[in-house]
């Protein structure tokens, strides 16, 4: 668990900006506090200095002894924590008023100065002495009138007193926020990256279940994390449609091969058990052939099938006139319509042109066509037109047969649909999937409504060339 | 009549190489490419039968080489691929006929037959017959048994087809694709009608176009 913490990115997240957030809050600490250090000191340094200059003149109208009434007269309680000495020009104390609270060896601690050359120019120097961890002194010397030296000090305590409290309630407070700010960060952190767990959570239990229809839950919002989930799930959508798409392939392709294969293996066993004849057994052979051929065109119709819905079937798409593809095929099928006494008006105004395969559109043509000369009665009349109106490309196929019930217009384009009209002929009832399918991977569509005289119309709606770009 | 089969796949190769000799060839197998193309190389074959997808040295290669080298032997392409560029790949590179995976033998010998037939053939006369079958491409006059008969243009082109070919069967597949030029099978039983239609006209006893079960026609001159 530690460890797993440890390595989250939530928790790696919150001690990075908690250390960024603990290096700004001590560079800011500390020029807060040199500011400040340095403010008291020149505050205590001004009044030791005021006091010194204060005293000098006092001396220097009255001697010591003037020194030490103004002193003891000075109303303010200030002025006992001051140490006042006056020294003469041999280095020999004359005058000393140490505070109360002071002991010898601080006294002792004040230092005589040891060159005059050096405060020589300035009336009043004040030097701070350092004096250990706890106190600090800051002296202020000048020269007297009669060539004595007055020092006047004070132990400062601001240091002390304010400063250290601040260095130690930032030390405390800043580890305390520090601290804090890692926990609560790893917590913030650790809710808003939940979204990236749930994803994890979701494929590991997909790849361990095999469960395509778990999703990460949460996916409104509007934030990055929101927009992947929503992406993960829409790709998962995806990804489980193909698959049940293949399984539906899978099963019809089973199903559509089981019958075939019975009636082959019926045949073959049939011919085995009756054996003897060679002629009989000739006819069986040739019977499993036909059979055989059969499964063939039965595979190689739902493979195209299976390429052009999942959108794998390889175009060749080039310029073509939707009115030579109508033609091709209504000449295909000139004889056949002629058999069935069923006259094919072909009717082509003016140029319709297209990017399309030529072949695979070809194909979806001969199986409307070979649908309509199906289903349109002996004497009956079908009718292939092509038009372009606004841009689309449209190509008709029309007869004058007992047409689609509304209920059925759908469902004649599924897979393996037979409908009623269409049980007592042959087929695969695959035709018109494949036309859809190969309909819509050119990017169009196709429908099928009633002609204007009664009986089927197929439509097949494409997109109209560009005239101003050649076919890539 | 020698004939060259490259094909990596035994049990196939073996069949072909089978059917053929009881068809009167003779008959080498080569199981690779490079085999293939050295036995090329070193015989005058009749015909080739070569697949596309073989180790070593594919069937397409392996032609063109062949091409490249001036050996002007017929070859018919087998594959397993069926798309339209792969037969168009395949008849660029120096082939003459296309088969697709799996195919029927006698469609094969069909094939093969008329490779060698075209490959062999002096330019063809103006006037086809065959028995007491005639047919005139120039004047698209056609006699049958003394009399002159009158066809559809499509009938026409299928008479020619099946005379050129008499005594050799022809598959379904070869009419259509010689006959209304479909390279693919548009799976419509138009062939039957135009060959009932033919049959009505100029064979009303079913003597001279033979049906043959599971392979196709086969035009049988009257003596």
């Amino acid at each position: 668990m530690l460890e797993r913490l440890r390595r989250s990115l939530a928790f790696r997240l919150a001690v990075q900006y908690s250390v960024v957030f603990a290096l700004v809050a001590g560079l800011l600490f500390s020029v807060l506090y040199w500011e400040l250090a340095n403010a008291l000191e020149a505050r205590d340094r001004a009044a030791v200095e005021q006091l010194a200059g204060q005293l000098g003149h006092v001396y220097d109208l009255g001697g010591n002894g003037a020194l030490r009434i103004e002193l003891n007269s000075n109303g303010s309680p200030d002025v006992r924590s001051y140490f006042v000495r006056v020294i003469d020009s041999s280095n020999v104390p004359v005058f000393s008023w140490v505070p109360p609270d002071w002991i010898q060896t601080q006294v002792q601690k004040i230092p005589l100065p040891a060159s005059w050359g050096i405060t020589a120019t300035r009336q009043i120097r004040s030097v701070r002495i350092p004096d250990n961890a706890l106190k600090d002194y800051t002296i202020a010397t000048t020269q007297l009138s009669d060539g004595s030296m007055l020092q006047v000090g004070r132990s400062i305590d601001s240091r002390a007193v304010l400063l250290r409290p601040l260095r130690r309630a930032f030390g405390g407070v800043g580890a305390a926020a520090l601290a804090l700010s890692i926990a609560v960060g790893t917590v913030l952190a650790w809710r808003s990256t939940r979204p990236l767990r749930s994803v994890t959570e979701t494929a590991r239990r997909i790849v361990e279940t095999g469960d395509l229809t778990a999703r990460v839950p949460g996916a409104s919002g509007s934030g990055e994390l929101a927009l992947l989930v929503r992406q993960f799930n829409t790709l998962l959508e995806k990804n489980s449609a193909h698959v049940r798409v293949l399984r539906e392939t899978l099963d019809n392709l089973a199903h559509d091969l089981r019958t075939p294969l019975a009636r082959l293996r019926g045949t073959a066993e049939l011919a085995i058990q009756q054996g003897g004849d060679p002629a009989e057994a000739r006819s069986a052979l040739a019977d499993c052939v036909d059979e055989t051929d059969r499964l063939l065109h039965v595979i190689e119709t739902l493979l195209d099938l299976s390429a052009a819905e999942g959108g794998a079937l390889k175009l060749n798409k080039q310029r073509v006139d939707l009115r030579a593809i109508a033609e091709r095929s209504a000449d295909l099928y000139r004889e056949v319509a002629e058999e069935r006494k069923i006259a094919v008006a072909v009717e082509l105004p003016v140029p319709v042109e297209v990017d399309a395969d030529a072949v695979r559109l070809g194909q979806a043509v001969n199986n409307l066509l070979d649908n309509a000369l199906k289903y349109t009665p002996e004497g009956g009349r079908v009718t292939l037109s092509a038009s372009a109106e606004s841009g689309a490309a449209v190509l008709t196929v029309a007869d004058n047969g007992p047409g689609v019930p509304q209920a059925e217009r759908e469902a004649i384009f599924r897979r393996l649909y037979r409908g009623d009209a269409s049980r007592s002929q042959r087929g695969l009832g695959l035709g018109l999937s494949l036309v859809k399918a190969i309909v819509e991977s050119h990017g169009g569509t196709v429908a099928v409504d009633e002609a204007p005289g009664g009986g089927a119309r197929f439509r097949v709606f494409l997109q109209c060339a560009d005239p101003a770009r050649a076919a890539g | 009549m020698r004939l060259l089969v490259v094909e990596d796949d035994s049990k196939i190769a073996s069949f072909v190489a089978r059917g053929l000799k009881e068809a009167g060839f003779a008959v080498d197998h080569a199981p690779d490419g490079e085999t293939g193309l050295s036995l090329a190389e070193c015989t005058d074959y009749d015909a080739a039968v070569v697949d596309i997808m073989l180790p070593r040295l594919d069937g397409v290669s392996l032609v063109k080489r062949l091409r490249a080298a001036r050996r002007p032997v017929p070859v018919l392409f087998l594959s397993a691929r069926s798309s339209v560029e792969d037969r168009v790949r395949g008849l660029q590179s120096g082939g003459d006929d296309y088969l697709t995976k799996p195919f029927a033998f006698s469609e094969l010998l069909a094939r093969v037959q008329a490779l060698i037939r075209r490959a062999t053939q002096s330019p063809e006369a103006t006037r086809l017959t065959a028995g007491d079958v005639a047919l005139d491409l120039v004047t698209r006059e056609v006699t049958c048994a003394g009399t002159v008969v009158e066809l559809q243009p499509r009938e026409f082109s299928l008479l020619a087809f099946l005379l050129r070919h008499a005594g050799r069967p022809v598959s379904k597949t070869m009419i259509l694709e010689h006959v209304w030029d479909y390279s693919f099978d548009p799976q419509t039983n138009v062939v039957d009608v135009v060959v009932s239609r033919l049959r009505a006209k100029i064979d009303p006893d079913r003597t001279r176009i033979e049906t043959l079960r599971n392979v196709g026609y086969v035009f049988r001159p009257h003596a």
